[in-house]
C-alpha cells in the first residue's frame, strides 16, 4: 500500500497513475502459452515504463519504480488473489511471523534469515529499524516518510522523528537480530496492519543507502530476486539475476525497463514487435489493440482505481438531491465507456471493485442507472439547474474526450447547458471548489488508486469529514461515524460490513458518485507468455517466461 | 492625366521590358497557374468563414441541437455522415466547415497583429539606430532565443484570455521579431537611398519621411510575409492544440479536431484527415499566394 | 575581426540576463511547482517543507531569482524534484539532441541545395513548380500528422526502422524524426536556394562570364553558387536553433531522449530551476551561432564588412 494519490483517472492516461501494492500474481495459470515447457527459464525480454521520480523506496512516488523495486527487493507482505478474486495480504519469504499479542497496539516481527543484500550485508531487524526511522526524518526529505505517521501506521515516536527533534522512532524496538517490535499509538486490525507493510515504502535499505543516498540513487542495491549492474540513465535500466537470492528465483536472466516519455511511442514499439511487455497503452492504441495483439492484448476487470464526480457542499447549484441524480442519470456511462474507451473502462456502482474484498456490490442502485427521460423529469420536478448550465472539470493534460461526452449526453436528455472547464494543474482545479472563490455549477470530478485493498482506503480520504484532501466539503457523522466503527474492528467480516454501509451512505446523500472502474490494460510481444497486470497495475516480472 | 495615360498604352505597346514594377509583377502572376489555384482556394476559403452556414448545418455540430450523439461514434462516410462522424458522434464535415472561423481567425489576427508591432518596432529601429535600435535588436533576440513551445506554454497558462485571444495573443508576442529583422532591414536600406536623402534635404520631418517615404518601400516585402505566415499561425494554431496548450472548449478549430482524432486514426482516418486535409489546403493556399507575388514581386528574378 | 568577435560576445550577456529573468518571471507566474502535486503528494508536511527550502519557494520572486542565477556562475544549474542534476541532465541530452538537430541539418542542406539548384535552372518549368508545391505541402502538414505517418510507414508497415527510441544508433534511428524535423524548414532552404541563385545568375559578372562562353557548369558552380551560398548559410545557422527547440513535438512522438522531451516535461510540472536551465543554454548557443552564422558570411563574401 502506499501513500493515496488522487489523480484524474477521469479522463487522463497513464501519466498520474501511481499505486503501490507489491502485488503478486498468485497464479500462472492466467496467461496463455504457459504451457511451453522449452522456455522454462533464461533468456532476457524488455518491460515498458515512465521515468520513475526515484528508485529508492523511501522516495518511490509512482507505479514505475515500484514496478522495478519489485523485481530489485523483497519485502514483509505481498499481495495474492484469494479464492474470491478479491486481493489478500500474505507474508513473503522473508517474514517469518508477524503477530499481536495485546490486540493490534505492539506488533512483533519476525524475519527469516539467510536473506542479503547484494552487497553481501545481511537484512536483520535492526535494517528494517534503521530504515523506517531514516524515511520518517523530516530533513532527509524523504517523500513516503509520512507513512510511518497518524496517516497510515502511526508508530509511537513519530511526530518528534519527523519535525528533526529525533532520530529514533521509540515505538521502534530490535529485540534480536531476527525479532523487531512496533508499538503504534492506537490499535490496528491485522487486516490493516498487514495492508500497510505492503508498500515499497517499508522495504529493507542496506546501510550504504543512509550514508550516502545520492550515490544509492543513482543505482540501488536491493534484497529482491534480481539486481541492478549498472547506475540507471534517461533511457533505462538493466536488472540481471540474483543467482544468491534466497527466495524464488526469476524465470529471464535479464530485463530490460525501458523509458518511454510519451505512451504513443510505445505503443509504436509494442506493434513493431521491438517491446516485450507493457503495462498501460496510450488512448490511440485502444480502438484496435485487440485486433493488433489478439490474445496478447491485456484488459482486465478489477483495476484498483475508480473515477467519481461530485457536487461541492457550498454550491447552491447543487442544492436539490433531484437535481444531483437528474444529472448522474442523464450520463450513459456503459456508452462512453464502449465508445470512448473501447471496453477498457467497467461502469462503477460502488466505490469499490470486486478485487477488493467486500467490493464489487451494487451499493448505489437506481441513482447510477442512465435513464435519459427520467433524468430530466427529476431535474425539471426540482425547478431545473439554477443557472441553467453545468461545468466539468478538465486537467491541461488531459484529451478531453470523456468530458465532451458527458457533456453532449447531459445537454442532449436534459437540456442543461454543459462546458468542459480546464485547470492547469490540481492546485488550481481544488481552489475552485475549496476557495472563496468557489467556481460555481461545476460538477468537481477526480479519480482515486488504491493504496491498499481495502473500502476504507478508497473512502476516507475523499469523503471523511476529517480528511484534509475532502474537496467536496462533505461532511455526515453517520458516515465518519460508520468508518471509524470499521477501522476500530478487529473481525475482518464487521469490519467489511461497516465501510459497506458507510460507503450506503455516501449514496443516499448522492454528493458524489463513483462513475468507472479502470481496467488493467496492456500487451505483450511474441517472444514472452505468461504475462500478467495484478489488479494494483505491476506485472509480476519473475514469472514471464522468453519463449525460445 | 492624359500623361498617365500614354504611359500606360505605351507600357502595354511595348511589353513587360517598360512596365512598372506592379504591372510587370502582375503581368507574370497573370501567366501563373500556381497563383491562380491559390486565388481560387483563398476565395473558397473566405466563403467558408464568412457563410458557414451555405456549405452545413450548424445543428449537426452541437448536442444543444441534436447533433453528437455517442451512439454514432466513429460512423464511417456514407448516407448519414458525408465525410464520416467522429469519436464523439459528430459529422466531421459539419464541424469541420463551423471550425474554419477559428482556424483562420486565429492565422489572420495574429498576421496582422505581428505585421503592425513588427513593422512599427523595425521602422523606429532602422530609422534611428544607436541606442534605440541596440535595445530593440537585443529584445528581438530574447524573443527569438526563446523556445516556442516553451513560450506558448508559459503565455497560455499564466494569461487568462477568452475565446481565441489567448492563442492570438501568444503566437504574435512570439513571432513578432520575424517582422521587426525584415523592416529593420529594408529602412536601413531605404534611409540611404537618394529620395530619402532628397526629402530630408527639402526639410521633411522624422515622421513624414518614415511614412510617406520608407514605409511604403518597406511594406511590400512584410506584407507577403505576412501572407505566407498567415498559413504558418494557422498550422501552429495546430500544434499547439495538439500539445494540449490551443483553443480551448466549446470553441473547437481544426487543430483540436486533428488533435482529438489521433484516438482512432488508424481505424477511423476520415476523423483525422478531413480536418488534416482543410487545414493543409488552407495553409498551402496562402503560402502559395505569398510567395508567387513575393516572386513575382522581385526585379532582380526578372530573366 | 577580434574586436568584433569581443563585441558580439559582450552583447551576449545583458540578454542572457535578459531571457533568464523573463523566464524565471513567466514560469513564476505559472503558481508554485508544489501545485502540480496532486492532492496525496502533498501528504507529508516534513517533505513539503523540505522542498519549499530546497527551492527557495518562500523568498520573493527576485531573491529566487539571484539565488539561482549566483549557483548558474559556479555551473550549478539546480536540481529537480527528485534530486536529480539539472547540469547532468543536460549532459546526458544535449548529445542526442544535437546528432538529432545535425541529423536534420545535414538532410536539409543537401536535398534543400541540390532541389534549389535544379529548381533554379529550370525556372518556371514543372519541376520548379513541382518541388516547390510538394516542400510547402510539408510546411503545411502538421507536424505531428507528418510525424505518425511516417513513424507508422516506415516503422510499422514496412518495419525499415524501429519506430521509437535511438537503440539502434545513428542513422538508423535518427532518420526518420530527423526527416520530420527538417521537413519544415526544406521548403525554405529550396526557396532561398533558388531566389539567390536566380539573383546571382542575374549579375553583371555572370552574364560577362556568359559572353565570354564559359560553359553554362562552370558558371555555376565556379561563380553562381558560391555567391549564392550566403543567404543559405545564414538560414541554416539560424536554423538550428529552431531545429534544437522544435524538437519537442518530434523527441516526443519518436521518443528520442533528448533535451526537448526534457523540457516540455519540466514545462508541464512547472519546474522552474530545469526550464531555465535548459533554456539559458539554449540562448547562449543560439547567440554563438549567430555569430558563428557572422563570421562565415564574411568568409564568403569579403565585401561584408565588420563595422
Amino acid at each position: 500500500m502506499r501513500n493515496r494519490r488522487r489523480s484524474f483517472v477521469v479522463g487522463a492516461v497513464g501519466l498520474a497513475a501511481g499505486l503501490l501494492l507489491t502485488a503478486c500474481s498468485s497464479s500462472s495459470d492466467s496467461s496463455s502459452g504457459s504451457d511451453d515447457s522449452a522456455a522454462a527459464t533464461g533468456g532476457s525480454f524488455s518491460m515498458a515504463i515512465e521515468k520513475p521520480q526515484a528508485l529508492t523506496p523511501t522516495n518511490c512516488y509512482d507505479l514505475y519504480c515500484a514496478q522495478v523495486n519489485r523485481t530489485l527487493f523483497e519485502g514483509l507482505i505481498e499481495f495474492q488473489k484469494s479464492s474470491e478474486g478479491a486481493l489478500e495480504p500474505v507474508k513473503t519469504d522473508l517474514a517469518k511471523d508477524i503477530t499481536t499479542a495485546d490486540d493490534g497496539k505492539t506488533w512483533k516481527i519476525e524475519i527469516n534469515p539467510g536473506f542479503s543484500f547484494t552487497n553481501g550485508e545481511a537484512v536483520t531487524a535492526q535494517t528494517f529499524v534503521d530504515t523506517w526511522n531514516y524515511a520518517a526524518y523530516g530533513d532527509n526529505g524523504q517523500q513516503l516518510g509520512f507513512v510511518m505517521g497518524p496517516d497510515q501506521l502511526n508508530i509511537v515516536g513519530y511526530d518528534q522523528v519527523a519535525s528533526n527533534k529525533s532520530k529514533k522512532m521509540s515505538g521502534l524496538n530490535v529485540e534480536s537480530d531476527s525479532v523487531l517490535t512496533v508499538e503504534l499509538e492506537k490499535p490496528m486490525g491485522q487486516s490493516l496492519f498487514y495492508n500497510f507493510l505492503g508498500g515499497p515504502q517499508v522495504l529493507p535499505l542496506p546501510s550504504t543507502a543512509i550514508k550516502d543516498p545520492k550515490a544509492y540513487e543513482k543505482q540501488p542495491i536491493g534484497n529482491g530476486p534480481y539486481k541492478l549492474e549498472a547506475p540507471w540513465t534517461n533511457q533505462g535500466m538493466t536488472v540481471v539475476r540474483n543467482d544468491d537470492f534466497a527466495g524464488e528465483a526469476g524465470n529471464a536472466d535479464e530485463i530490460e525497463f525501458k523509458i518511454y516519455a510519451d505512451n504513443n511511442a510505445l505503443w509504436a514499439d509494442l506493434q513493431a514487435n521491438e517491446l516485450d511487455v507493457a503495462s498501460t497503452l496510450p488512448q490511440n492504441a485502444l480502438v484496435q489493440a485487440e485486433s493488433v495483439l489478439g490474445d496478447r492484448f491485456i484488459n482486465d476487470e478489477g483495476g484498483l482505481q475508480y473515477a467519481y464526480y461530485g457536487y461541492p457542499v457550498n454550491d447552491p447549484t447543487f442544492k436539490e438531491k433531484d437535481v444531483r441524480v437528474g444529472l448522474a442519470k442523464a450520463i450513459n456511462w456503459d456508452e462512453i465507456n464502449d465508445k470512448i474507451y473501447f471496453n477498457t473502462r467497467t461502469t462503477a456502482t460502488s466505490f469499490a471493485p470486486d478485487t477488493i474484498p467486500g467490493g464489487g456490490k451494487d451499493v448505489c442502485g437506481d441513482s447510477c442507472v442512465f435513464d435519459g427521460a427520467k433524468a430530466k423529469e427529476l431535474i425539471d420536478g426540482a425547478g431545473g439547474v439554477p443557472g441553467g448550465a453545468v461545468l466539468i472539470p478538465q486537467l491541461a493534460n488531459e484529451t478531453g474526450d470523456v468530458q465532451k461526452a458527458i457533456c453532449n449526453q447531459i445537454q442532449t436528455n436534459t437540456g442543461v447547458k454543459c462546458t468542459p472547464q480546464i485547470y492547469k494543474d490540481f492546485g488550481e482545479l481544488v481552489g475552485a471548489v475549496t476557495g472563496d472563490k468557489a467556481t460555481k455549477g461545476l460538477i468537481y470530478g477526480l479519480g482515486w488508486i488504491a493504496d491498499n485493498p481495502t473500502i476504507q482506503n478508497m473512502i476516507t480520504a475523499n469523503f471523511s469529514s476529517t480528511s484534509p484532501y475532502n474537496d467536496l466539503g462533505y461532511d455526515n457523522p453517520e458516515f465518519d461515524r460508520l468508518l471509524q466503527e470499521g477501522n476500530a474492528a478487529t473481525d475482518t467480516a464487521t469490519q467489511i460490513e461497516k465501510w459497506q454501509q458507510a460507503e450506503k451512505v455516501i449514496y443516499d446523500d448522492f454528493r458524489a458518485w463513483a462513475t468507472q472502474f479502470r481496467n488493467n490494460i496492456g500487451g505483450y510481444s511474441t517472444r514472452v507468455s505468461n504475462v500478467d497486470i495484478s489488479p494494483d497495475g505491476i506485472v509480476d516480472l519473475s514469472v514471464v517466461q522468453v519463449n525460445s | 492625366m492624359s500623361d498617365l495615360q500614354v504611359e500606360a498604352q505605351s507600357a502595354q505597346a511595348a511589353g513587360p521590358e517598360s512596365r512598372t514594377v506592379a504591372a510587370d509583377a502582375w503581368y507574370q502572376l497573370r501567366r501563373n497557374w500556381v497563383f491562380w489555384v491559390s486565388v481560387v482556394l483563398i476565395v473558397g476559403i473566405s466563403a467558408i468563414v464568412l457563410f458557414p452556414g451555405l456549405f452545413a448545418s450548424e445543428e449537426a455540430t452541437t448536442s444543444l441541437t441534436g447533433g453528437c450523439q455517442l451512439e454514432d461514434s466513429l460512423e464511417a462516410p456514407g448516407d448519414k455522415f458525408l465525410l464520416g462522424a467522429d469519436q464523439q458522434g459528430c459529422d466531421v464535415y459539419s464541424l469541420s466547415i463551423y471550425s474554419a472561423r477559428t482556424s483562420v481567425s486565429v492565422g489572420l489576427l495574429t498576421a496582422i497583429g505581428t505585421t503592425l508591432i513588427g513593422s512599427l518596432l523595425g521602422l523606429l529601429a532602422g530609422f534611428y539606430g544607436g541606442k534605440s535600435d541596440s535595445v530593440l535588436s537585443g529584445v528581438t533576440s530574447i524573443f527569438l532565443g526563446l523556445p516556442f513551445v516553451l513560450g506558448a506554454v508559459v503565455l497560455l497558462s499564466s494569461v487568462d484570455l477568452p475565446d481565441i485571444w489567448g492563442v492570438v495573443f501568444a503566437l504574435t508576442l512570439l513571432s513578432w521579431a520575424t517582422a521587426f529583422r525584415l523592416v529593420r532591414a529594408k529602412t536601413i536600406e531605404a534611409k540611404g537611398q537618394d529620395y530619402t536623402l532628397a526629402a530630408r534635404a527639402l526639410g521633411a520631418k522624422d515622421l513624414r519621411i518614415m511614412f510617406r517615404h520608407i514605409l511604403p518601400n518597406a511594406i511590400g516585402p512584410s506584407i507577403v510575409v505576412a501572407v505566407i505566415s498567415l498559413g504558418i499561425f494557422i498550422g501552429a494554431e495546430a500544434t499547439l492544440s495538439y500539445l494540449g496548450l490551443g483553443i480551448q472548449p466549446p470553441n473547437t478549430s481544426w487543430g483540436v479536431m486533428i488533435s482529438e482524432a489521433q484516438n482512432a486514426f488508424f481505424t477511423a482516418p476520415w476523423v483525422l484527415m478531413v480536418p488534416a486535409g482543410f487545414l493543409t489546403v488552407t495553409v498551402l493556399a496562402f503560402i502559395l499566394l505569398g510567395e508567387t507575388v513575393s516572386d513575382a514581386l522581385d526585379p532582380k528574378l526578372r530573366k | 575581426m577580434g574586436r568584433f568577435v569581443v563585441r558580439r560576445l559582450l552583447q551576449i550577456i545583458p540578454i542572457f540576463f535578459g531571457v533568464t529573468f523573463l523566464v524565471y518571471f513567466l514560469v513564476s507566474a505559472l503558481g508554485s511547482p508544489l501545485d502540480t502535486l496532486s492532492p496525496q503528494q502533498k501528504r507529508n508536511p516534513a517533505y513539503l517543507e523540505y522542498l519549499t527550502e530546497q527551492f527557495n519557494l518562500n523568498d520573493p520572486f527576485i531573491v529566487q531569482y539571484f539565488k539561482y542565477i549566483g549557483n548558474v556562475f559556479t555551473g550549478d544549474l539546480g536540481t529537480t524534484f527528485a534530486g536529480e542534476s539539472v547540469t547532468e541532465i543536460v549532459i546526458t541530452r544535449m548529445p542526442v539532441t544535437a546528432t538529432l538537430a545535425g541529423t536534420a541539418l545535414v538532410i536539409e542542406l543537401v536535398l534543400g541545395i541540390v532541389i534549389g539548384v535544379v529548381a533554379a535552372r529550370r525556372r518556371g518549368k514543372l519541376f520548379d513548380n513541382a518541388s516547390l508545391v510538394i516542400a510547402l505541402i510539408f510546411i503545411a502538414i502538421p507536424v505531428f500528422v507528418l510525424a505518425f505517418v511516417l513513424q507508422w510507414l516506415f516503422g510499422i508497415k514496412l518495419g525499415w526502422v524501429v519506430p521509437t527510441g535511438i537503440s539502434e544508433g545513428w542513422p538508423l534511428s535518427y532518420i526518420v524524426p530527423a526527416f520530420v524535423l527538417a521537413a519544415g524548414s526544406l521548403a525554405y532552404v529550396i526557396r532561398i536556394t533558388r531566389q539567390s541563385l536566380l539573383e546571382t545568375l542575374n549579375t553583371d559578372f555572370i552574364r560577362t562570364a556568359r559572353a565570354k562562353g564559359l560553359p553554362a557548369g562552370t558558371i555555376l558552380r565556379r561563380y553562381g553558387l558560391r555567391n549564392s551560398l550566403i543567404p543559405v548559410v545564414v538560414f541554416l545557422g539560424l536554423d538550428i536553433g529552431a531545429l534544437m527547440t522544435g524538437a519537442v513535438v518530434t523527441e516526443g512522438i519518436f521518443n528520442v531522449p533528448g533535451i526537448g522531451q526534457q523540457l516540455f516535461t519540466s514545462i508541464k510540472q512547472q519546474e522552474a530551476v530545469v526550464i531555465v536551465g535548459i533554456v539559458t543554454l539554449f540562448v547562449i548557443i543560439f547567440q554563438l551561432l549567430n555569430l558563428l552564422v557572422d563570421v562565415i558570411s564574411a568568409a564568403l563574401d569579403p565585401r561584408i564588412r565588420y563595422e
